[in-house]
């Protein structure tokens, strides 16, 4: 016979048995919500990673295949578009984000010793994710708010006039529960 | 007649002519100005990423890529102008500096006439004896050894992406990507898995497009500098597609195949063609051997022959199987040497399948990627045909209908837009005579589905393979005329054979004379007959059940013709000399012929082969 030779494609995405990660509900709200507004069924994509962020706090890889297989793309062009945007978490994501601005007013007035500080005290470095999944620490451009550097969002809430003393207050007077966390300077009465 | 529209430009202050649409990169190369590019290649579209290309064109504010600038009427380009030559300078001082390319390890490198890596030569073009930016050494780039035949290394890998549009828009696999951006970017497989875990089916379409060393073969890479080596183009004789390839060989050694870009196949070939072909190969047969006390003993011509022609002489019929991967002549003259000299009609093809040629229309292989409705019957071109696998994902690709028709799954099934049973498309006639009078009854509902999505396309193709029903056959006679037909024929030269009368089909007699050149047996297992003579190019099952082996050629050192699936008759040239005491089949034919006591004449087995071509 001829010299033969195997084919490993694999045409399926492999399922663990586990619940999809994009639900039926989802690609309900796809289908009818979006699908009508693009011209094609890949322009959708966006919109899915955002949803899936939405709905688990981040992105695993499994759910880009589940993705790529309802929208008719491969794997390697969700990841790529999924890589490309920051924005998009594809590691877990902890249930507080801390967010420190690394621009020029607030490296002038000290966020490099703030950032270092909240590594000593947390133990991770930039864009890692504590182990018990409750802090992720990461830099980031401008956050507008120069005439109080240095700054930091956690969640959305913003911090301002930072020192390494006072990150030890913040972090330690963060709830167990981040769905508790609001912010300390507005009056929710 | 009206004159084709032209575009009049300037470059480097020479007047052409171009045609509309193209751009500026096409319009120079068709007048032999080459621009520099790195990210384009002309079998692929232009992205437009490297900013190597970029020229100066009058009237515009910026220096300009050329690989997607198109053309206008007037337009003055200047290419190697002090400000795009500023510009190129520092756009390749900044890719060789992005990653570590250590050039003296590569098995690209070379001097400025020898080396083979394009980004090299560029390098020694716009003399970049050093780089303002440092370089990036330091940093341990990955290098993915996980696939079989070809390597990749991250540190010579410059981000063009040829590799992934190669991946995506020629072989329609959608394996590679890229990941990340700015200084993070990869191209990665699938959802970021090693290369040899993932989707790819080794087409090595990507490595023929890649222009530095960062895709290396495994079995080519230092084995010779484009300079040193010899590319000869020749047809790949894996499969019935018959694919263009061009072979590159050193010292009547086979290097490396790569997919000719002007062939049918348009550049692409399957792990097969491209890759299976240099693998090592069981032990050559170098001298003809005979059974002695049970073993098999080497001997020389002159005894073999004499002896297996004693034994032809005295069998009282002698059946012969010959392998499809053989070329026209030396079946033609095994034919001959059967029907002349042995007065045999017991002769065959050891394996293969030969669909009826003539259904329709004749389809070309580029019908298939231009085709918007292709349906396959029977048949798995994935598998046997894989390069056609590809067309037809390509077509997939730009939205064509795809329908199956198989009792058994395949794996197009996954492309599916319409999954049929063969049931479904046969026609149930009353009687021969009322099929004869196309009367038919339709038994499923397969063929009006069948008849309504073949009108509904422009240029619909059906591929069908072999051993179906005539009723299965006349359904497909029976589509409208717009449809092209393209046999998948399972053995190389099936379809040559065919036209020579030889056929797969169980031969009576009880000498046996087995010509498989360098075919492998794959578990088939050869009748067994009182007197085996095998004509094998390697040691095998089937030669270790033989009484007399005798040398063959194989592929690359054989010279012929042999018919593909378009029904065209592609020339089999010799890439590499034989061994000297292996000679041609027809030859070794005419020995045994004269020592049989009827001696065929050269001419009629050339006016057998010219009859077949």
């Amino acid at each position: 016979m001829a010299w033969p030779a195997e084919d490993r494609r694999a045409t399926a995405v492999p399922k663990d048995g586990e619940p999809p990660l994009l639900t039926d509900e989802m690609k309900k709200e796809l289908t009818e919500k979006y699908f009508p507004r693009y011209p094609t069924r890949r322009a959708v994509l966006l919109p899915a990673l955002h949803m899936l962020q939405h709905h688990h706090g981040w992105i695993p890889m499994r759910a880009l295949a589940e993705v790529g297989e309802f929208l008719g793309i491969s794997p390697a062009e969700v990841l790529d578009t999924a890589s490309f945007y920051e924005e998009y978490w594809l590691k877990p994501k902890g249930k507080y984000l801390i967010q420190v601005c690394r621009s020029l007013a607030c490296e002038i007035y000290g966020s490099k010793r703030v950032t270092e500080q909240i590594k000593k005290k947390l133990n991770v470095e930039c864009g890692e994710t504590t182990r018990d999944g409750k802090f992720t620490l990461v830099e980031l451009e401008c956050l507008g708010s120069c005439g109080t550097a240095p700054a930091m969002l956690i969640n959305d809430v913003l911090f301002e006039d930072l020192t390494p003393q006072k990150i030890n207050q913040v972090l330690d007077g963060l709830p167990e529960d981040a769905h508790k966390f609001r912010d300390p300077t507005v009056d929710w009465q | 007649m009206v004159a084709a529209p032209v575009v009049n430009i300037t470059v480097n202050g020479k007047a052409i002519s171009a045609r509309p649409g193209q751009t500026v990169l096409q319009a120079a190369a068709d007048a032999g100005i080459e621009i520099p590019a790195l990210c384009n290649h002309p079998h692929l579209r232009p992205e437009g990423s490297c900013r190597v290309c970029l020229v100066e064109i009058e009237k515009q504010r910026t220096l300009q890529p050329a690989c997607t600038f198109p053309v206008a009427d007037g337009m003055v380009v200047q290419t190697e102008s002090a400000k795009a030559v500023e510009s190129r300078k520092m756009v390749l001082q900044m890719i060789f500096s992005e990653r570590s390319h250590y050039c003296m390890y590569c098995q690209m490198s070379g001097t400025a006439q020898s080396t083979d890596c394009e980004l090299q030569k560029l390098g020694y073009r716009y003399g970049l004896n050093h780089w303002s930016y440092g370089p990036n050494y330091a940093k341990n780039w990955p290098i993915d050894a996980t696939r079989t035949h070809f390597v990749m290394d991250h540190a010579r890998c410059i981000l063009c992406r040829r590799c992934v549009r190669a991946c995506q828009q020629i072989a329609a696999n959608h394996t590679l990507g890229v990941q990340q951006r700015g200084f993070k970017t990869m191209i990665c497989a699938d959802d970021n898995v090693q290369f040899g875990e993932s989707s790819c089916v080794s087409c090595g379409t990507c490595l023929q497009v890649c222009p530095t060393g960062a895709l290396a073969d495994r079995r080519s890479a230092y084995r010779g500098h484009e300079s040193e080596v010899t590319r000869t183009k020749a047809v790949c004789l894996g499969c019935s597609v018959g694919c263009g390839i061009e072979a590159i060989t050193r010292d009547n050694q086979l290097l490396r195949v790569e997919g000719d870009w002007k062939a049918g196949n348009e550049g692409m070939l399957c792990s097969v063609g491209r890759f299976d072909v240099v693998e090592p190969k069981p032990v050559r047969i170098m001298w003809p051997m005979v059974r002695t006390d049970g073993r098999l003993v080497e001997t020389s011509w002159d005894k073999a022959l004499t002896f297996a022609a004693g034994k032809f002489r005295q069998a009282h019929r002698v059946a012969g199987l010959a392998s499809p991967r053989l070329p026209n002549e030396a079946l033609a003259a095994f034919a001959c040497f059967f029907h002349e000299v042995l007065m045999s009609n017991e002769v065959g093809l050891l394996y293969g399948e030969d669909p009826p040629l003539e259904l329709g229309q004749p389809a070309v292989l580029h019908d298939v990627a231009a085709s918007d409705c292709i349906v396959i019957i029977a048949g798995n071109p994935m598998k046997q045909q894989k390069v056609v696998g590809h067309l037809i994902k390509r077509a997939y690709d730009n939205d064509a209908r795809i329908i199956v028709v198989n009792d058994r799954p395949t794996e197009l099934d996954s492309y599916a837009h319409l999954r049929l049973q063969l049931q479904d498309v046969s026609y149930h006639g009353e009687s021969p005579f009322e099929q004869l009078k196309n009367t038919y009854h339709l038994r499923g509902t397969g063929v009006s589905q069948l008849k309504a999505a073949v009108e509904a396309a422009q240029r619909p193709v059906v591929l069908y393979g072999g051993g179906l029903t005539t009723t299965v056959y006349a359904a497909l006679r029976a589509l409208p005329a717009k449809v092209h037909f393209l046999p998948l024929i399972n053995g190389t030269n099936a379809a040559g054979a065919a036209r020579l009368g030889l056929r797969p089909r169980p031969v009576h007699g009880e000498a046996l004379y087995v010509m498989v050149g360098d075919d492998l047996p794959d578990g088939m297992v050869l009748p067994h007959r009182q007197f085996t003579l095998v004509q094998s190019a390697y040691r095998s099952a089937w030669t270790e059940s033989a009484d007399v082996v005798l040398p063959a050629m194989i592929w690359a050192e054989m010279k012929g013709h042999m018919i593909n699936i378009e029904g065209r008759s592609l020339p089999v040239a010799p890439l590499l000399v034989a061994p000297k005491s292996v000679h041609a089949c027809w030859e070794t034919l005419l020995q045994l012929s004269m020592r049989i006591g009827y001696s065929l004449s050269f001419d009629e087995i050339s006016d057998i082969s010219k009859a077949v071509v």
